[in-house]
């Protein structure tokens, strides 16, 4: 999937990202191979602390999360992860899984465009 | 330059190390705040770290606390990285000890612009650091940096009786006459050539000890410093045989004897080693540097060119008389000297007529030294007529200047002592219109005091003095009068203007009859031979009374203000001229003025 064909808001900032990561698309690559490892272990721990309803531990993976996805400019999916977290905050446990599911889906997007994009 | 990069997350981490990498930086990783935290704890750590605000087992700010608690480490400049909704954490990490902050997610070249400044403030506190602690003039540590190193070493030996050490004291001999005939320039270029040679002779004993050493540790570096002056120390660690030490000495002396070439100069230097080395006895231990000290003073004594071992157990009573002949030596060439200032006051109406002129020692290590503690030694080994001869010419300076700023009908007067070796009629005259030349001072607000022995002892002399000087304008006094032995004749004879009674009998006048009777006698006879009569060291109102019962002219002591630094005359000056008086006050060591009251206002403080 391209962003080409879906037409799709990609939410992703990628004015922001290139110019962190200087231009140059080796590292852009680099980081995206690392994301692509390292995202699922941090969805997984925010998707046990909510099986848990461990809030504390909700809060601290998502913030960890959304310090991971702004890194990379996925800006949809770092507010989702922001959400989360503030969710957390106020112990709401009704919703997470409903922003946790729109979290992947932006992650799933945004990761599509980039790849597309660094190729 | 190492800096630190904590993040538990490692894209970001990653990430962020790639930015700073890009610019030349060498990015060392931790994990969490723990880690962090011991990195920059290590002395030889990071001096730059960039700290995720939330991480594992202990957060950003928990680091800055801990970093800063600890003392001793060269500084280490902290950014704390924070995410955008927490801008109000600025704040509280600023408290925590952080330096600067970020927010993620970063702007690549802010990052790079933040950490390249912490780079500058890093390399700031290191230049500042490094000029603290060493000698501008040759490069080598100085005393504060060399004191520091010392007490490290005393501490390992005190706790591992293995780990001794050797101090050596070296004093470049008559290197005062190589600055007197060649000028401070060429004299500084020699003491650079020196310290480089010392430093190169030690290191050249340490390269050869480390071929032939084969335990295991290797020791701390040796330091070489300049103490100031032509002094050095060297701090030569683990070396605890003193033959060790006599080794390196020799060598420090055989690499001095080439010619030192400056300009078209060449110059010969020797030097005075004294050598301690720490013993099995750690009590002395911390004795060692004034042991090599005397040592050094030893080898002076014996000829010079060589060198005396001492050790730190051996009492060090004699060589502190060694010490202040050969710091006062060097105090004038140093500018350790200086005038402070006592009022005299009219005993009518405490109106300041005139100051004296007393020399004080600030000595680098002992502080404000009195004359009696080292005028009596400056006298035995001839110094006294340079030292004097400064104190007038100094005395005479600021008086000229004072009131050339503050213009008076009647202008201060200015006394300075005269010491017996001044005494001599043709250099004096010489000297005396010199300094009115050079300083401008107007020759009748110079008054000179003579004591009464030495004027008596020296009478022809004397008379030829005051006749001479008399020309000029210069008034004279005779002080510490009715100790010695006057002759009338010479009295009436002498163009002498004031009588100063010594202190001793107006400590007494208000208890002793004897004293009071000495007193009265000495006023009128002061009076009868048209001079004005001072009372030396009042300290009591009753005092003072009694003396201006008894119609004495002046007065000086505790009572009106104790002697005080040049600064704090002009504002005296001031007050005198808007018509404010010295307040009696009884036993305290300020002086404060008052407007021109009648006699009677003047009353004792609680």
């Amino acid at each position: 999937m391209t962003t080409k064909s879906l037409c799709l808001d990609p939410g992703v900032d990628v004015t922001d990202l290139l110019e962190r990561v200087d231009q140059d698309m080796d590292l852009l690559r680099d980081m995206l191979d690392l994301f692509r490892q390292e995202f699922p272990k941090l969805l997984l721990l925010v998707q046990e602390a909510v099986n848990r309803g461990d809030s504390t531990q909700i809060q601290e993976s998502a913030h960890t999360l959304k310090g991971m996805l702004a890194g990379l400019s996925f800006t949809r999916a770092a507010e989702s992860a922001l959400e989360i977290e503030r969710l957390a905050r106020q112990n709401s446990g009704k919703t997470f899984h409903q922003e946790l599911e729109r979290l992947e889906n932006s992650v799933k997007i945004g990761q599509a465009y980039l790849e597309s994009f660094s190729r | 330059m190492k800096v630190l990069l904590a993040d538990d997350e490692i894209v970001v981490r990653t990430l962020l190390q790639r930015t700073l990498e890009r610019i030349g930086l060498e990015v060392i990783c931790a994990g969490d705040g723990m880690d962090a935290a011991e990195q920059l704890l290590d002395p030889n750590g990071p001096r730059i770290a960039i700290l995720d605000w939330m991480m594992p087992r202990m957060d950003g700010p928990a680091v800055c606390r801990r970093v800063r608690g600890q003392a001793g480490n060269a500084y280490r400049y902290l950014i704390l990285l924070t995410a955008r909704e927490r801008r109000e954490d600025v704040l509280t990490g600023f408290e925590a000890g952080a330096d600067d902050y970020l927010i993620k997610p970063w702007n690549p070249e802010e990052i790079k612009a933040r950490v390249r400044a912490g780079q500058r403030i890093v390399e700031l506190q290191d230049k500042l650091t490094h000029d603290a602690e060493h000698d501008a003039l040759t490069g080598l540590p100085n005393r504060a940096f060399f004191t520091k190193r010392l007490s490290e070493s005393i501490s390992r030996a005190e706790s591992n009786e293995t780990r001794r050490f050797t101090v050596l004291f070296v004093d470049i001999d008559r290197f005062k006459t190589i600055n007197d005939s060649l000028g401070h320039m060429l004299g500084d270029e020699v003491m650079k050539q020196v310290a480089r040679r010392i430093q190169q002779s030690v290191r050249q004993e340490r390269t050869a000890r480390t071929l032939t050493d084969r335990r295991l540790f290797s020791p701390p570096e040796d330091v070489v410093a300049r103490l100031g002056g032509d002094e050095f120390v060297v701090l030569l660690e683990d070396f605890a045989d003193v033959n060790d030490g006599v080794r390196v000495a020799k060598h420090i002396q055989a690499d001095l004897e080439a010619p030192f070439h400056i300009g078209d100069h060449e110059l010969f230097v020797t030097a005075s080693i004294g050598i301690s080395t720490s013993n099995r006895n750690s009590a002395h231990t911390s004795d060692i540097l004034r042991s090599a000290d005397s040592a050094m003073y030893m080898a002076k004594v014996l000829g010079k060119d060589r060198y005396e071992i001492k050790d730190p157990s051996e009492p060090n009573a004699a060589p502190h008389r060694l010490r202040i002949e050969h710091d006062l030596r060097k105090a004038l060439q140093h500018n350790e000297f200086v005038v402070h200032y006592q009022p005299i006051v009219q005993l009518s109406d405490c109106r300041i007529t005139s100051f004296e002129a007393l020399i004080r020692w600030q000595h680098q290590t002992r502080g404000l030294v009195f004359p009696g503690d080292f005028l009596p030694i400056a006298d035995e080994i001839g110094l006294t007529p340079q030292i004097g001869s400064w104190v007038l010419k100094e005395a005479c300076r600021q008086t000229y200047m004072w009131n050339n700023a503050v213009p008076d009908v009647d202008p201060v007067t200015i006394c300075v002592n005269l010491m017996a070796k001044q005494f001599d009629p043709y250099r004096l005259f010489a000297e005396v219109k010199q300094v009115i030349q050079e300083t401008g001072i107007d020759p009748r607000t110079l008054e000179l005091e003579v004591t009464e022995t030495l004027t008596m002892q020296h009478a022809l002399h004397a008379d030829e003095i005051f006749r001479g000087l008399s020309t000029l304008g210069v008034t004279f006094s005779l002080d510490d009068f009715g100790t010695g032995y006057s002759s009338l004749t010479y009295l009436q004879r002498f163009p002498v203007r004031k009588l100063k009674i010594d202190r001793s009998f107006i400590s007494g006048i208000d208890r002793s009859p004897e004293s009071f009777a000495i007193v009265e006698t000495i006023v009128k006879l002061g009076h009868i031979l048209g001079m004005k009569v001072v009372g030396e060291g009042i300290e009591t109102l009753e005092q003072m009374n009694i003396l201006r019962g008894l119609g004495c002219d002046l007065g000086q002591g505790y009572l009106f203000s104790r002697s005080v630094d040049a600064d704090r005359v002009l504002p005296m000056i001031i007050d005198r001229k808007m018509g404010k008086t010295l307040k009696a006050n009884r036993g305290a060591s300020e002086f404060r003025f008052k407007s021109t009251l009648p006699k009677a206002s003047i009353t004792s403080r609680a």
